[in-house]
């Protein structure tokens, strides 16, 4: 088994909405623990955001395979097989999504519609990919699978900024509190 | 002596001049001339005399004394204990009891005695000014902003009419358990509020735990179906309920 669950987050908008289309998903299959955290229809209203989000997670929660990588392709798969008309007025264009995968010898991230991603550790903070990065920055659903970024293993988090919200950092004290809150 | 009401307090000696205070001020109440240079003066080298001239036994009358003794609020409470002086306000401009109210709020927010002040007056803090942009594209906004004053039992009384806005609102300013109470309300009005699309909306992850918090307050089954329904994204929730059901009537 993984020795740590490998965690990720997108960070919310400044809005009255900060998380509307915000989703996240744990699971462990196959000795592969894998976590998701996405965001679509941020835009749309809370209910039309919910339907839309939780048809995206279903077809996630599906995903399988026999390492890492093939995992994550899994993913990407899954969410291909859903028709672009029910994943809102955008169609899958405004996805923003973080996939982190990890076995007991692996490590590795796929992600699209992100201008930043940081791997926080304690008070350590490192960016891994900005708004150029072309491995993150697609805007929303690929037509193919982005391609996965393989990491060392460690008990980093990952904490993501969703397309058009910036590449500030918020500061690590901030996000240990907003951690912290829900326990 | 318009020098006083213009806050130059040079010549003066308290207590032995505390009547020409008094009378000027009185003077420029009349002439609805601002005591707020006055008082910004007396409350920076003479806060008892602020004292006595905005909560004392013969203290200023009329809103802009009200105005003007608010603007105050943090050195009248140095010189008088909070729940004696909000109360004594209201006694003196019971006209402006409503914003005294607000600003006992805003900076008592958790103590007891501003809510037995409200329900004496009989006031819902905040519920007056949300209820004027109700159904406009400003209430959610509105919403927001009352929620950051703690004008929590508005909000609450809204979602019990229906109102989706406000338990989004509550959680944005931290008030989660009130979220929750109003979510309650919300599907005592009719059982299929959305709920946990305002939960999500605002809570993101936390929307599970929100979930969870919620099932004990629910009255009715179909409540109860409407939360299983629409929990598929938050599987802990969701298996909560869907044990849960069976078993209610």
């Amino acid at each position: 088994m993984t020795t740590h669950f490998p965690r990720c987050f997108l960070l919310g908008q400044r809005t009255l909405r900060p998380f509307c289309g915000h989703f996240e998903l744990q699971v462990v299959q196959n000795e592969i623990a894998f976590h998701l955290s996405g965001r679509i229809g941020s835009t749309l209203h809370p209910e039309e955001a919910l339907g839309v989000l939780s048809q995206v997670q279903g077809a996630l929660r599906k995903a399988e395979g026999s390492d890492c990588l093939s995992v994550i392709r899994s993913c990407w798969e899954n969410l291909w097989v859903i028709p672009r008309k029910e994943l809102g007025a955008e169609q899958g264009r405004d996805l923003s999504l973080l996939i982190l995968a990890q076995s007991s010898t692996e490590c590795a991230l796929s992600a699209v519609g992100l201008d930043a991603l940081w791997g926080v550790s304690g008070h350590h903070v490192q960016q891994i990919a900005g708004p150029t990065t072309p491995e993150t920055t697609h805007p929303g659903l690929p037509e193919r699978a982005p391609k996965a970024l393989e990491l060392p293993l460690s008990d980093r988090r990952f904490i993501g900024s969703c397309l058009g919200d910036g590449s500030q950092f918020p500061g690590v004290d901030s996000l240990l509190v907003a951690e912290a809150g829900p326990q | 002596m318009k020098r006083l009401i213009a806050g130059d307090l040079r010549g003066l000696e308290l207590p032995r001049d505390l009547g020409v205070l008094r009378s000027e001020a009185e003077k420029a109440l009349l002439g609805e001339i601002s005591l707020m240079p006055l008082y910004s003066a007396l409350s920076k080298h003479h806060p008892m005399a602020l004292g006595e001239l905005a909560v004392g036994p013969k203290a200023l009358r009329g809103p802009q004394a009200a105005e003007a003794a608010l603007q105050m609020s943090a050195t009248l409470e140095k010189t008088m204990q909070p729940k004696a002086l909000y109360p004594r306000l209201v006694q003196l401009h019971p006209d402006s009891a409503s914003e005294i109210l607000n600003t006992a709020l805003q900076r008592f927010p958790s103590e007891s005695w501003v809510n037995n002040l409200a329900k004496k007056l009989k006031i819902i803090p905040g519920a007056r000014a949300l209820a004027s942009v109700k159904g406009t594209p400003e209430f959610e906004a509105a919403c927001h902003k009352h929620a950051h004053l703690h004008h929590v039992n508005a909000l609450v009384e809204l979602a019990s009419e229906g109102q989706l806005e406000p338990i989004a609102a509550l959680i944005c300013a931290g008030h989660k358990d009130e979220a929750v109470h109003a979510a309650s309300r919300a599907l005592d009005h009719d059982p299929k509020s959305n709920v946990i699309a305002w939960f999500s909306a605002a809570s993101g992850p936390d929307c599970e735990r929100l979930i969870c918090s919620l099932i004990p307050h629910l009255r009715t089954k179909e409540a109860l179906q409407m939360l299983l329904n629409r929990s598929e994204a938050f599987p802990r929730a969701h298996r909560l309920l869907h044990t849960l059901l069976p078993a209610v009537r």
